[in-house]
């Protein structure tokens, strides 16, 4: 399956991103390791959309809740996915961190970063952080 | 009437315990614009704004089970910044403190750096209450961890403060 440079990940509110705006906190790409959203394949997901195309982005934070309000009042961080590769092959993590496509009905874009669902929550916060560590860049959504 | 040292940025100082007193003869710093650090005052870190922000979060946001954990961290870093301002170590290439409040009713206190990341996960419990380090592949991929012990964490975060204050 062919994949794009970057992943699109959503951020739900200013909360996630640092003072100065430059920075998202690793808690943006805490996976949730409940066992009641572990998957049948063993690992637990996170929504990111792909960067397909140029109109990604604006898809992205144009989204819209269940309510209608914006979905990602605190814009978009880019994640290239030769860093996620990279990280993927490293000894610590170890092959638990992957990632997919899924289209949606109404999103085609969409796609999940899967982690195992037995990855201890301190290392699920390590590898949160390394995710957090390679975002290339945010986008904010746009000014009213 | 205590002697004290007023510099132009602000910072309060505080006189150190006796142990360390010198002759205040041996010194006429009565200026505003320049002068030379007394050794027997050393500037309080927390009036540096390091840590202000974070100690801001905590009152505002952390959840009953991790306010006490989190300010007890706080204030093992604050000792810790006081110990490299001691030892004469220029502490400005370190960012202020960042604070989040996770999903999971944790408080994560994050430096962030280009090259790397050092967090501490404050857990509602708080056995589960841990420190990290992860880089990137110029610093060489690294990805340490350990748990926050309470009453013996000053010698990791003295370590942290050595490898950020080493690669900033």
């Amino acid at each position: 399956m062919l994949y794009p440079s970057n992943c699109i990940k959503g951020i739900p509110n200013r909360s996630y991103v640092t003072s100065d705006g430059r920075d998202v906190g690793s808690n943006l790409f805490y996976f949730d390791l409940n066992e009641k959203f572990g998957r049948d394949d063993g690992f637990v997901e996170q929504s990111i959309n792909w960067e397909d195309d140029d109109s990604a982005i604006s898809f992205t934070l144009r989204q819209r809740r269940t309510d209608g309000e914006i979905q990602f009042q605190g814009g978009a961080a880019f994640v290239p996915r030769s860093e996620i590769d990279h990280l993927v092959n490293l000894p610590m993590v170890n092959g638990s961190l992957s990632y997919e496509r899924q289209r949606q009905i109404d999103n085609d874009y969409h796609g999940n970063l899967l982690l195992r669902s037995n990855t201890p929550k301190s290392k699920m916060k390590q590898v949160a952080a390394s995710l957090a560590l390679v975002v290339s860049r945010i986008v904010p959504q746009p000014e009213a | 009437m205590t002697t004290f040292i007023q510099e132009t940025d602000s910072r309060p100082v505080y006189e150190l315990p006796t142990a360390f007193h010198r002759s205040s003869e041996e010194y006429m710093l009565n200026e505003t614009v320049s002068g030379t650090m007394d050794p027997n005052f050393v500037a309080s870190s927390a009036a540096t704004g390091l840590l202000t922000r974070a100690r801001r979060f905590v009152h505002e946001h952390a959840h009953i089970s991790t306010v006490k954990e989190s300010l007890a961290v706080l204030a093992v870093i604050d000792g810790a910044y006081s110990w490299y301002q001691q030892a004469g170590i220029d502490l400005s290439t370190i960012r202020p403190l960042d604070a989040f409040a996770a999903d999971d009713g944790a408080i994560l206190f994050e430096w962030i750096f280009d090259d790397f990341r050092v967090g501490f996960n404050i857990e509602p419990n708080s056995k589960e209450s841990g420190w990290y380090l992860v880089t990137n592949e110029r610093l060489g991929d690294i990805h340490a961890g350990g748990l926050l012990i309470e009453d013996d964490n000053r010698s990791v975060i003295i370590a942290l403060l050595h490898f950020m204050i080493s690669n900033t």
